[in-house]
């Protein structure tokens, strides 16, 4: 028996001391510092900006990396880049760099930009990033491994201040990709090998910001970068990003003062709070439709756009968003996000589509559009063919979904929906295989219309749906023959409308998310649905 | 006991090469990889990544390839965090799960064990009811509701603890609870059970007839063997408080492990998953190992013999 007591004895004697002794105490604070605590709900992946295919990461490395150009807002500001040049043929980009320095004092030296892309396209990085780069001489044949020079890739620094860009073939979306292209150090990523950007000492950047310290999924601390060319322009002493992945306890930190900006904030409490605002995600919420079907049957009855239509017409769009998505969901009336920017105002603004979809269900029109289906299919309702409606299995889009296929049975009458829900991965895979008949997905959005468009060309990187029309394939890459936005964008409006009247996805949202701080003591926020969503470069406190 | 150490230790070994093998296979057979996440890719950059990563090898090639790694203990780098190695992501997160778990076990197991005598000695008594209570209510709580009610209450309406992070001792208080809650309920139920049943045992009859205190009864004899069968989940129950919980990490912002394993589940990030799993097999095999010398501790009858 006094074994036994002293066997716990010691155990818990020697738990205790353990515990004691591993701690990271509390945060320090300077009095009267700026300091803006940002709690989310997931952390970023890397801070090696060539590898990042993610936004939270992205948002970290914004603040902590300065690219050529930087976008606040939505609209490009010069940046390490202070001035420009486009060819008149539109193939080359010219960016004249100003001086400036890393957060160790270091020169940026155009170079580290060439650096940069190279090792996006470097097929041993294995990047998703790397097809954005595309369009640059050489750098599809060198990320495949057809060629092995890299200095046959179109992109080079003839001195420390210049950097040119030649493309294979105009591509006006592009600019902008590229501008946003941030420089990387050799000497620290040869120091660090495969672990660069994997910790905050495994890194460096040149933003306004520099990472003082990062534990992985709990929080980011970033400091005022002294060095930055603009660093008198940053107001902000220290930035931290917490992440809490519960939203609970995101609330109730900032309830309690803990933090004083809180991001993602769970739909049941967007009432609680006056001071909340909501951003748009620039992504559309949509149904894809796969034209081949699960099986030949379901093909043939989703291969009738009338059929399409009618589903499509029978959702209670805008009552569904706010019930399900909050505050920041909108109803989708057309197939591009109200995201997009156009040339002055938003792009929905300036080009508007001949007809658009309405905010609430239209049952008269739906049943009008099966009806017309049913006759052109020669079928009856009950005759229709079982159809799999495949999401991923998340809570939000059970809700959706089930929602959905009971105003398609309101409405339409159609019993004939099968709700097949699957983890991301699988789902995803899914969709690839084609096994699905319905699938809903948010549809990411990119800063320019274009990608959007090129998604559901025939070989668009996510239409699985089977659709493939030469006339849109060939208007789509028409739109990159203007170099002038105004005219480019004259033909993209047409493209959407094209892919509205034909295709095979039906838009049903536009997803956002509502986040909350105090307007009158932070200021000068701004916030993108495209790019760095929170941006606290320029933003400021009353004390 | 030696022979018989080296003995468990060897079974202990094909075990867990066992539980690699199956992992590795199983998780090749869910569908989908590791590279479909809900980043937009082309068909062609995702086969390029399944090459870099080997993943288009035959499946014999890539599982001969991965165990001859971790047998020198590499166990690769994650699929979806870029140069986080699956052993630095142990190194780092394990220690915090596994002190919040044998905090946990260190509150849970006594308290629970101290509950289930009480009740099984007041047998019938209000003060078994409340503990019965007690232990029903702490099964049937589940952890996230009780871990939210502890910080809406300690937290927000008391101010006494933080409510979420990982720093000194108070910050520890409301995650250990949560996550010992359930083992109170647990071990209380068992412990009353047991107790009760040795209660008709002959040897409980020989110790009264011999004239010893009601006190020493307990201690010696009654304790000792009800405590036996509860020895023997704690193996388990221990292996799975050290590698954490992912609702009381996400509840309460806690660096664990936890968190990891389900992540990595979800997203295929098949290093880590089989990572993981080694690591958790062990963990596993190793506490059984402990539980079961432990019982020569408690139990001389069944001391293993040279």
């Amino acid at each position: 028996m006094k074994k036994l007591t002293v066997f716990t004895l010691t155990v818990f004697l020697t738990l205790m001391f353990v515990a004691g002794c591993i701690s990271n105490g509390p945060k320090t604070e300077v009095e009267g510092s700026k300091i803006i605590n940002w709690v989310m709900g997931a952390d970023a992946i890397t801070l090696d900006h060539t590898k990042a295919e993610d936004n939270l990461s992205g948002e970290i490395i914004y603040h902590v990396c300065d690219p050529l150009r930087r976008s606040i807002g939505g609209i490009f500001e010069p940046a390490v880049a202070k001035d420009y040049d486009i060819s008149e043929d539109g193939l080359t980009f010219t960016y004249y760099l100003r001086d400036s320095l890393w957060s160790d004092g270091e020169p940026v030296v155009a170079q580290q930009f060439v650096d940069a892309i190279i090792r996006i396209l470097d097929p041993r990085t294995a990047t998703a990033n790397a097809h954005n780069y595309y369009p640059i001489v050489n750098a599809k044949a060198y990320n495949t491994g057809e060629i092995t020079d890299a200095s046959l890739v179109g992109v080079s620094a003839p001195d420390e201040h210049t950097l040119v860009v030649n493309l294979e073939e105009i591509c006006p979306p592009f600019f902008d990709v590229c501008s946003s292209t941030y420089p990387i150090r050799k000497d620290v990523l040869e120091e660090y090998g495969e672990s660069y950007g994997s910790e905050a000492d495994k890194f460096i950047g040149n933003g306004p910001f520099k990472v003082k310290s990062w534990t992985h999924d709990i929080s980011v601390e970033m400091v005022k970068n002294e060095n930055y060319w603009n660093a008198e322009a940053v107001r902000i002493d220290q930035l931290n990003r917490l992440v809490v992945q519960d939203g609970n306890t995101r609330v109730s930190m900032y309830d309690k003062g803990e933090v004083n900006f809180v991001g993602a904030i769970p739909v049941v409490f967007e009432e609680k709070y006056e001071k909340i605002h909501p951003l748009s995600s620039g992504a559309v919420v949509a149904l894809e439709f796969n034209l081949r079907g699960m099986n030949p049957e379901t093909g043939k009855v989703l291969s009738n756009v009338n059929f399409r239509k009618a589903l499509s017409y029978a959702v209670d769009r805008e009552p569904l968003a706010k019930a399900v998505g909050g505050k920041a969901w909108k109803a989708a009336h057309r197939v591009l996000s109200d995201a997009h920017m156009g040339v002055a105002d938003t792009y929905h603004n300036e080009y508007p589509l001949q007809n658009t979809l309405p905010k609430n269900a239209d049952p008269a029109k739906a049943q009008e559009y099966l009806a017309q289906a049913l006759t052109e299919l020669d079928m009856t309702i009950d005759q229709l063919p079982e159809f799999t409606f495949l999401l991923f299995d998340v809570e939000s889009y059970k809700m959706f979904s089930e929602a959905i296929v009971d105003g398609w049975e309101k409405v339409l009458g159609l019993k004939c929906f099968e709700i097949s829900l699957l983890p991301i991965p699988q789902c995803i895979q899914a969709g690839y295989d084609g096994k699905f008949d319905i699938y809903f997905q948010g549809i990411g959005g990119n800063r320019d219309p274009y990608y959007n468009l090129e998604y559901w060309t025939t070989n668009g990187a996510i239409n699985w749906t089977g659709w493939s029309d030469p006339t849109y394939d060939q208007m789509v890459a028409d739109t990159n023959r203007y170099i002038d936005r105004e005219e480019r964008f004259a033909k993209i409006v047409e493209c959407e409308q094209y892919l509205f009247d034909h295709g095979p996805i039906e838009p049903l949202f536009y997803s956002g998310n509502c986040f909350v701080y105090d307007d009158e003591v932070i200021t000068g926020v701004t916030t993108e649905a495209f790019g760095c969503a929170y941006q606290f470069v320029y933003a400021d406190m009353k004390p | 006991m030696f022979r018989y150490i080296m003995e468990r230790l060897f079974i202990s070994m094909v075990t867990i090469f066992l539980i690699a093998t199956a992992t590795f296979f199983l998780l090749r057979l869910l569908p989908g990889n590791p590279f479909q996440s809900t980043t937009v890719m082309t068909v062609e950059m995702r086969d390029q990544l399944m090459s870099y990563y080997g993943l288009d090898r035959p499946v014999i090639e890539q599982y001969a390839k991965y165990m001859t790694s971790a047998l020198k203990g590499d166990l690769g780098y994650s699929f979806k965090y870029p140069g986080r190695s699956v052993n630095d992501v142990i190194k780092r997160h394990f220690p915090v799960s596994a002190i919040l778990g044998l905090q946990a076990l260190a509150v849970g197991f006594p308290v629970g064990l101290l509950l289930g005598v009480v009740a099984a000695r007041n047998r019938g008594k209000p003060l078994d009811y409340m503990c019965v209570f007690v232990s029903i209510i702490g099964v049937s709580i589940p952890s996230f509701v009780l871990a939210s009610l502890l910080q809406y209450i300690f937290g927000v309406k008391l101010d006494l603890l933080p409510i979420a992070g990982w720093g000194g001792f108070m910050s520890r208080v409301l995650p250990t609870l949560a996550m010992s809650f359930g083992m109170i309920a647990g071990e209380a139920r068992s412990m009353r059970a047991s107790m009760l049943e040795v209660s008709s045992e002959d040897y409980m009859k020989t110790a009264k007839a011999k004239g010893l205190s009601s006190w020493q009864i307990v201690w010696r004899h009654q304790i000792r063997n009800a405590i036996l069968p509860l020895l023997t989940g704690l193996g388990l129950r221990a292996a799975s408080l050290l590698m954490g919980s992912l609702i009381i990490e996400q509840i309460f912002v806690i660096p664990g492990l936890g968190l990891y394993y389900t992540n990595a589940i979800q997203s295929l990030d098949y290093t880590m998953v089989m990572g993981l799993t080694i690591f958790y097999g062990s963990i596993l095999v190793f506490t059984n190992f402990l539980v079961d010398l432990s019982y020569g501790l408690v139990d001389p009858r069944i001391r293993i013999a040279d």
